[in-house]
């Protein structure tokens, strides 16, 4: 009974954080001077036309001369029926540029965030279980060139070694290569390596230090005089405990690779992902655009942590269902 | 496969008749290896327990003889542990099997039952799980099959409803019914020496009391030996056959359990005697602290807290086991109060007081192994006089005139 309770409970509060979110980014577009409008005008003026009546005229077409209110129902309903307006820098409707981003982002994101999970929890519990052996300290030492080199500096070398010296793999990506064929993989491969590099040590160091608690637990030394193999126990007991917080890490991580770290890794290999459309979105003052940015990592940020929290009821029998 | 039921409850029968003990510990060491140096928990350790015995082990925390349990079946973590000597296990050497063979009997032969049960079952495995895994391990059966066997053993340990308990949590059930749930996954794999590492501490008493009593019910049923470790001389009253008395990593004394509290051989064994309630001493403990672990004193290792202490206890090599004069079942002469009265016994023993000679010193005493009652005291070597070990010392003032250092 306490756990539909609690379902329903945390289905409806992502509702009302995502009703809040998309209002409070309505709020900061109210008092954000309308910068299209502002361009039209200023192009206006330049052509010999009257800056403010162009600039009235600009915000009428729009309708974003009527009261706030009625704006603001108009918002919420063009966002509830998925019309997000038109970006006028891709040239097409938002929606559409983002579907478009996504899929070149998706290419290396999701290979990246494979290999970092299996290889970075790999290692992690490896390490965990061979504690102060050399394949440790190498694990550990991997772990902190990762995390220490910075990305785009990583993502040159790669550049200048695999591309203009050795000539093995193309500097830049091209958008024009089919997706399923070779060349594609090849010019994947240095976004995949530079992504999955900053992850791995993360996930390699906690999944290690999370490992490490759980396999000196008293419910481990338990299994261990049953006659479990190390085997067994990894996988019986410590990662299914571990489990539970590690796939928070792993949402969390997802979240922040593919709008954080998108940013500079599509810049320096040329890919017209998601986080390329965001900046150029930014810098030239595309209002729809802009907002959709901002917005879908939002509700992926509420799904995600809806998701992780019913992944904890499936996983955890423990979590007391009358606290939350 | 490894071990059938039958099988076991033959082979058990052959152990009981020949004179091999079940286990025969001989100068287990097991030392770790940290930042501030090595540690011996276990330094020296022999003893033995024969079938369907209960043996205790009894000692402060820190003496190691959670150390000793463990390192039976190789449960202390090694790379900085590092176990030497020898476990014999019905003449298989434990120390140097290999880790597979150490599964095969981890479990099936020798079980483990740990201190505190609220940690030591998985939090988020059904306690029938828990239970079944141990038939899992070590049988090729069912799923079906291995929980059929689980709710049988639940219902052994006396849990209640052991169909419906089975599908529960950990953390639905009381303290008491884990440590049930935990004897039950432990006996699932009918093993023939039942470890049981402060099975009671972390309980309050009347479940204390049931646990002990369901222990050795078990015990009788299934002709299983116990090793019991604890601190509290009242449980040893209760369960043991056999003591074996431990402080810093070492053996003070062993003897059958009457023996033991009629006649302490050991300046140590009088001292926890004197902190059972009732006997003496009000507060629950020795006065002074535990040797450094990384850097014990030499000699005896008790001399610094020991009111009978004498220069020699610090100079000499460590105390050999030897045996205590007034031995119930020898009575050699009576009256016999000091070990010079039975010179034939002990004048082998002197040769060789040197660290880890125990083991050769409790074989040389000959039929009386499993029985005898020694003890590592500078008082019960040749030319010693052990009577001053009678006079009576009160533990809460003994140690500012006593302590010789
Ligand atoms: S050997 Fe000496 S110090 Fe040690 S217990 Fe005996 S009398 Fe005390």
């Amino acid at each position: 009974m306490g756990m539909e309770w609690y379902v329903v409970r945390r289905v409806a509060w992502a509702v009302v954080a995502t009703y809040l979110a998309v209002s409070l980014t309505f709020g900061l577009l109210m008092v954000t001077p309308n910068a299209g409008a502002d361009v039209a005008a200023a192009q206006a003026a330049a052509s010999g036309q009257d800056y403010d009546a162009v600039r009235e005229r600009y915000l009428e077409r729009r309708g974003l001369d009527r009261p706030v209110e009625e704006q603001y129902i108009d918002y919420i309903t063009n966002i509830l029926t998925f019309d997000w307006g038109y970006s006028f820098s891709q040239g097409e409707p938002v929606l559409a540029a983002i579907g478009d981003a996504w899929v070149y982002s998706a290419q290396y994101f999701v290979p990246a965030i494979i290999i970092s999970a299996l290889l970075g929890y790999g290692i992690g519990l490896y390490s965990a279980l061979n504690r102060y052996t050399p394949t440790d300290y190498l694990g550990s030492f991997v772990a902190y060139f990762g995390i220490s080199i910075p990305n785009f500096w990583f993502a040159i070398v790669l550049i200048l070694l695999f591309g203009v010296v050795l000539r093995l793999l193309p500097t830049f990506y091209d958008s024009s290569v089919a997706l399923l064929s070779v060349q594609n993989v090849k010019q994947l491969l240095m976004p995949v390596v530079v992504l999955s590099t900053a992850s791995v040590a993360g996930q390699m160091r906690y999944s290690r230090a999370q490992a490490i608690e759980y396999a000196r637990s008293a419910f481990v030394k338990t299994a261990r005089a049953k006659g479990a193999s190390e085997w067994r126990v990894l996988t019986r007991h410590i990662l299914r405990v571990a489990l539970v917080p590690l796939s928070t890490i792993l949402i969390a991580d997802v979240l922040a690779v593919l709008f954080a770290g998108s940013f500079i890794i599509e810049t320096i290999f040329q890919i017209p992902g998601l986080g390329r459309l965001a900046l150029e979105a930014i810098q030239q003052k595309d209002t729809p655009l802009v907002l959709a940015t901002t917005l879908i990592p939002v509700f992926i940020a509420i799904i995600g942590n809806l998701l992780q929290d019913l992944a904890y009821v499936a996983l955890d029998p423990r979590i007391d269902y009358g606290d939350r | 496969m490894q071990s059938t039921h039958g099988d076991s409850m033959s082979r058990r029968h052959t152990t009981t008749d020949q004179a091999e003990p079940l286990l025969r510990i001989t100068d287990l060491r097991t030392q770790f290896d940290t930042d501030d140096g090595v540690v011996r928990a276990v330094d020296g350790v022999s003893f033995e327990v024969n079938a369907g015995e209960t043996v205790c082990l009894v000692g402060e925390s820190g003496s190691g003889k959670t150390v000793t349990a463990e390192s039976i079946t190789r449960l202390v973590e090694c790379p900085p542990g590092e176990i030497t000597g020898r476990i014999e296990f019905r003449g298989e050497n434990l120390t140097t099997a290999s880790a597979a063979r150490l599964r095969e009997i981890r479990g099936a032969e020798i079980a483990h039952v740990f201190q505190n049960p609220q940690d030591a079952l998985n939090p988020v495995i059904s306690v029938g799980k828990q239970v079944a895994e141990t038939v899992r391990i070590h049988e090729d059966v069912s799923e079906r099959a291995a929980r059929k066997r689980a709710i049988d053993l639940l219902d052994r340990a006396e849990v209640p409803d052991p169909a419906t308990t089975a599908d529960a949590y950990p953390h639905e059930l009381s303290g008491g019914m884990k440590q049930r749930v935990l004897v039950a996954a432990a006996l699932a794999g009918d093993p023939d020496l039942l470890v049981a590492d402060e099975p009671t501490t972390a309980l309050d008493v009347t479940i204390q009391a049931q646990i002990l009593d369901l222990l050795a019910d078990l015990q009788r049923e299934m002709g299983m030996a116990v090793l019991f470790i604890t601190h509290d001389l009242g449980v040893v009253a209760r369960v043991a056959d056999r003591v074996v008395v431990l402080y810093a990593g070492k053996v003070m004394e062993s003897a059958p359990v009457d023996s033991l509290f009629a006649d302490p051989g050991h300046p140590y064994t009088r001292a926890l005697l004197a902190c059972l309630p009732g006997r003496g001493r009000e507060s629950g403990s020795i006065p002074g602290d535990l040797p450094s672990p990384t850097d014990p004193p030499t000699g005896c290792r008790f001399a610094p807290r020991c009111p009978f202490a004498v220069e020699a206890c610090t100079t000499d090599s460590h105390p050999s086991l030897y045996p205590v004069a007034q031995e119930p079942d020898t009575d050699r002469d009576g009256a016999g109060t000091t070990a010079g009265d039975s010179p034939d016994v002990s004048t082998p023993l002197s040769a060789a007081p040197l660290d880890g000679a125990a083991s050769r010193d409790l074989e040389t005493t000959g039929d009386g192994v499993n029985t005898a009652h020694v003890a590592a005291c500078i008082f019960h070597g040749p030319d010693r006089d052990a009577a001053h070990l009678d006079r009576e010392v009160s533990w809460t003032v003994a140690e500012p005139d006593g302590g010789g250092r």
